[in-house]
């Protein structure tokens, strides 16, 4: 029993890895999001830093991405999305849904400036 | 900003809308108004402690840990909503009242409540104090305030009278299929948050309804605060509701067959 335990719990934590991901970022300045679209890789699971600027929270919310996520005022979050397909991924921020809008391009192509993609 | 006031207090009210109904269908004595004094006391109790805690909890916490207590936090409200169902809710008309009015039950209803209100008001008090910080939409604000605790208000009246005369025509199955289904509906919410942080791989998307019954409609915020309505659903939450609905079955049907088999072994050859 124990032994089925010790490998489920390492099957697991194999099928959870986390490996090395492409990161981009997203700002929040004034209810506003830096950049307002954001072109990421289809059929690839990506990290999105979201770094709040404001000294207020924001929640980052998307209904076509299934996410939902607060960030505290001046602090960053992580979430991971994908792998998706081409197509367009609406985003915004509930708090201040009317100005916090964006959309997440996912295409075949990306260009890679250093590090980080975006 | 009224709207999004609206949207933003639905969203988060309604689950707590939708226990409080319950709460009511199952517990409707006079000796309820002690714990239904003790039920709100809860919610604004957790509310004052989380303003109070909130820069702390920032600053400390780090964010993923708060991603995990969140996920334990609708775990735990499922384990003890099955052990309601199985051990203390009344399913058929043979059960004395006595089993589902006493003292243990009403203080885990009380648990229900506070875990819930944890959850939700976590999110809705940053809301408030990012608002409270604006004076020329304070109007608004109230506005979609008022208008969003109405209609939660209104939403667990309705649905209080419409399930207890259900109770009362002793369809219990019918209710705690109901009360199963909203516990279930926050436990799948478990899911996108793993995926989120990366603790669980994202799988392809089995369907898509958003053309028939879209996520940000106002039916759809109705089913996903009553039953975690999800529009892209994946396999792991079909799994997950299957398994979250069977467990409590397989719970109440063992503890059916240990009642049948103690209540045989007492009555005389």
């Amino acid at each position: 029993m124990k032994k089925t335990f010790y490998l489920l719990f390492l099957y697991l934590l194999a099928f959870s890895a986390k490996s090395e991901r492409m990161v981009f970022t997203l700002e929040i300045k004034n209810h506003l999001f830096y950049p307002a679209e954001l072109n990421i890789p289809a059929n690839q699971k990506v990290k999105l830093i979201i770094i709040n600027h404001d000294k207020l929270a924001e929640q980052f919310e998307s209904f076509d991405l299934n996410r939902e996520k607060v960030i505290f005022g001046e602090a960053r979050t992580t979430i991971y999305i994908g792998p998706l397909p081409v197509g367009k991924y609406y985003y915004h921020g509930e708090f201040h849904a009317n100005s916090a809008q964006g959309v997440i391009h996912v295409t075949d192509k990306i260009i890679l400036r250093g590090k980080h993609a975006n | 900003m009224l709207i999004n006031t609206l949207l933003i207090v639905l969203k988060h009210l309604l689950p707590l809308s939708f226990i409080s109904m319950f709460y009511f269908v199952y517990n409707r004595q006079i000796s309820v108004f002690y714990y239904t004094l003790k039920f709100i006391a809860f919610a604004v109790l957790v509310l004052l402690l989380q303003t109070m805690l909130i820069q702390q909890i920032q600053q400390n916490i780090n964010e993923q840990w708060l991603e995990l207590i969140r996920i334990g936090l609708y775990i735990l409200f499922y384990l003890i909503a099955c052990y309601l169902l199985v051990f203390c809710l009344r399913t058929s008309s043979q059960q004395g009242s006595r089993q589902h009015n006493n003292h243990k039950t009403k203080q885990l209803w009380l648990y229900l409540v506070a875990i819930l209100s944890l959850i939700y008001f976590s999110d809705i008090q940053l809301y408030f104090a990012g608002v409270s910080a604006q004076i020329n939409v304070l109007l608004p604000f109230s506005l979609g305030l008022l208008l969003g605790s109405g209609i939660s208000l209104s939403i667990l009246i309705l649905g209080y009278f419409v399930l207890r005369s259900h109770y009362m025509k002793q369809h219990f199955y019918l209710v705690n299929l109901l009360f199963l289904s909203f516990c279930v509906g926050q436990l799948s919410r478990i899911i996108n948050n793993l995926v989120q942080i990366d603790y669980l791989q994202s799988q392809q998307i089995l369907f898509n309804s958003n053309f028939l019954l879209p996520e940000n409609s106002e039916l759809g915020y109705f089913l996903i605060a009553f039953v975690g309505y999800e529009a892209t659903p994946t396999i792991w939450h079909v799994i997950l509701y299957t398994l979250a609905f069977i467990l409590p079955l397989i719970g109440y049907c063992y503890q059916q067959q240990k009642r049948h088999n103690d209540v045989s072994w007492r009555l005389p050859s």
